[in-house]
C-alpha cells in the first residue's frame, strides 16, 4: 500500500503544487496546503486506491482547506507580504505576473477556486461544481463576479477576458 | 481567455518543486492523533448519555476501562462494555494556589511540571488521548488511547517482547460523515487495537487473511516492545532487548517519538516529549494550528490553539514550571 501511495504523493505532487501556488501565492503556504491534502488522502488511500480517484479525493480536498485556512485568515498577511517584497524586486515582466498574483490573492477564497479551476486547470462547470460541492450556478456567478473584480484590482483588461 | 490562462501557467511555473513525502506522513499521524482524540471523546459522552453516567468528576479514580473480553483463549463474539469512563486524569497535588502533576512520559521518563491552581489543562474536557512511536525507520504505536470507536470485536492476541500477552480488538469502519468531515483526516479501513492494561495500540491496518488466536506474526510491532503501566495509570513502552528508543523530533510541523498528548477538540493540544536537544522558547506551528514551546532539561513542552486562544497559550507556557525531570 506504501509503495503506490508514495508513488501517487512523487507523481502528482509538481501539478499539485502548481495549483496551490495559484491558491495560496507563497511557495511555502502551497507546500503546506500540499503537504495536508496528500497527508488526509493517505488516512483515506484504502478505500481511494480502490475505487481509483485518489486524484480527484486530493484536489476536492486541497480546495475546501484551501478555502478554510482563508476564512480562518491565517494566509492572508503572509501571502500578501509575499507578493509585496516581490513586486518591488520585480522586473517589469515579473511585475505583470505579480500583479495577477496579487490580484489573486485579494479574490475571495472561492472565487479564486474558480478562476484556477475554470482557467488553469482548465475544469468544466460541472466538473468544478462536483470539486466545490456547489451548484453549476453558483461557479457560473462566481466566475462573472471573480472576472470583474480582477479586471478592477489590476485596472487592465488586457489579460482579462470580458 | 487564453491570455489568462497564459498567465496563470506562467505564474504557476514560479513554483518550486518539492519532496512533500515525509512531512506528509508526519502530518498524516498527527491527523490520526488528533482523529482519536475527537472519536474518543464522542464515544466517552456518547456512552454517557446512553448510560445515564455523569462524566468523571474532579476527584474520580482512575477511570474504569471501557472494555473486558470476556475469553482470551479463542475469538469472543460478544465484549463486555464496562462503565463508561475512558478518559485519564492523571492524578494532580493542590499546594497553595499552584497545581503539581507528574507525569510518565511512554518511554519512561518522569516530569514533574507546575502551573496556576486555576488552570485545569490536565483534565482537558473527556478527549484526552496519548500516542507515541518508536523512532522513524520502526514506527509504532502512533496512536494509544483509553477509548477506541464502539462495538469493537476481540479477534485474538499478540505478544509483547517480553512474551506478555495482549488482546486484539477490530474495530469498524469510521462514519465519513462523522465528526470534522474531511477536514478530521476520518478513516474508513478496519484496524486492529492491541489492549495493554487500560490503553488500546493501534491502530494497525486489517492485515487481510490473519487468523488467531495468536496473531503476532501479522502484527510484529508489540514484540519490539516491554509494555508497561505505572501506578498511577500511565502507559510505558521500552524498547525489547536490543532495540534504542529515540528521542523526539520533529517532523514536518509534527512531534514524533515518546510523546503524551492532552488534546481538547481538534484545535487545542499540550503535548510533552522528551528531547534530544533543547532550544529556547519557540513558534510552534502544528498543521493549521498556531502555537509556541518551550523546552528545559530535555523535555518539550508544546502548546497549539486555534488563533482565538492564543492569549491562553501565552500565558499557560509563561506561568509553566518544569519542577523535575528523571531520565528512564
Amino acid at each position: 500500500m506504501e509503495n503506490e501511495f508514495e508513488e501517487f504523493v512523487r507523481g502528482r505532487t509538481p501539478a499539485l503544487l502548481r495549483s496551490a501556488f495559484l491558491l495560496t501565492g507563497d511557495q511555502q503556504l502551497a507546500e503546506d496546503l500540499v503537504q495536508s491534502a496528500l497527508a488526509r488522502t493517505h488516512r483515506s488511500w484504502h478505500r481511494l486506491e480502490r475505487v481509483g480517484n485518489a486524484e480527484a479525493y486530493t484536489r476536492k480536498t486541497m480546495y475546501h482547506l484551501q478555502v478554510g485556512w482563508w476564512q480562518r485568515r491565517r494566509f492572508v498577511e503572509v501571502a500578501l507580504a509575499g507578493a509585496d517584497r516581490a513586486q518591488r524586486d520585480g522586473s517589469e515582466l515579473a511585475m505583470d505576473r505579480i500583479d495577477l498574483r496579487r490580484a489573486l490573492l485579494l479574490l475571495a477564497p472561492r472565487q479564486r477556486a474558480v478562476i484556477v479551476l475554470r482557467f488553469f486547470e482548465d475544469r468544466t462547470e460541472a466538473e468544478s461544481a462536483r470539486l466545490l460541492d456547489c451548484s453549476v450556478g453558483t461557479i457560473k456567478s462566481q466566475t462573472a463576479k471573480a472576472l470583474g473584480r480582477l479586471r478592477q484590482i489590476m485596472a487592465t483588461e488586457e489579460v482579462i477576458p470580458r | 481567455m487564453s491570455d489568462l490562462q497564459n498567465e496563470l501557467a506562467e505564474l504557476a511555473d514560479r513554483v518550486r518543486p518539492a519532496d512533500l513525502l515525509d512531512r506528509v506522513y508526519g502530518t498524516s499521524r498527527g491527523l490520526r492523533r488528533r482523529r482519536r482524540a475527537l472519536v474518543g471523546a464522542s464515544v466517552v459522552l456518547t456512552g454517557a448519555l446512553v448510560a445515564g453516567l455523569l462524566l468523571p468528576g474532579r476527584d474520580d479514580p482512575d477511570p474504569a476501562p471501557i472494555i473486558s473480553p470476556t475469553a482470551t483463549a479463542a475469538p469472543a463474539p460478544t465484549p463486555t462494555v464496562g462503565p463508561l469512563k475512558a478518559r485519564f486524569v492523571p492524578p494532580v497535588t493542590v499546594r497553595g494556589d499552584r497545581k503539581q502533576l507528574k507525569l510518565t512520559l511512554p518511554d519512561g521518563t518522569g516530569v514533574t511540571v507546575s502551573y496556576s491552581r486555576s488552570e485545569d489543562f490536565e483534565r482537558a474536557g473527556a478527549d484526552a488521548s496519548w500516542s507515541f512511536s518508536l523512532n522513524d525507520d520502526d514506527p509504532c504505536c502512533d496512536v494509544v488511547v483509553r477509548s477506541i470507536p464502539p462495538n469493537p470485536r476481540y479477534v485474538g492476541y499478540v505478544l509483547d517482547g517480553t512474551g506478555q500477552r495482549l488482546d486484539a480488538f477490530q474495530t469498524v469502519p469510521m462514519d465519513p460523515n462523522g465528526p470534522g468531515g474531511v477536514d478530521s483526516g476520518y478513516e474508513e479501513t478496519e484496524v486492529i487495537w492491541f489492549r495493554y492494561g487500560d490503553w488500546f495500540i493501534g491502530d494497525r491496518e486489517l492485515v487481510a487473511g490473519a487468523v488467531g488466536p495468536d496473531l503476532s506474526k501479522y502484527y510484529p510491532d508489540a514484540g519490539k516492545f516491554r509494555f508497561g503501566q505505572t501506578p498511577d495509570g500511565f502507559i510505558t513502552a521500552v524498547p525489547a532487548s536490543g532495540r534504542r528508543s529515540h528521542p523526539s523530533a520533529m517532523e514536518a510541523d509534527v512531534l514524533t517519538g515518546p510523546t503524551l498528548d492532552f488534546w481538547r477538540g481538534l484545535d487545542h493540544s499540550v503535548q510533552f516529549a522528551r528531547a534530544g536537544r533543547c532550544t529556547g522558547p519557540a513558534e510552534a506551528p502544528i498543521m493549521e494550528w498556531r502555537g509556541r514551546q518551550i523546552c528545559q532539561d530535555g523535555v518539550i513542552v508544546r502548546v497549539s490553539a486555534d488563533k482565538s486562544e492564543q492569549s491562553w497559550v501565552r500565558d499557560f507556557l509563561a506561568d509553566l514550571r518544569i519542577d523535575k525531570v528523571i531520565q528512564p
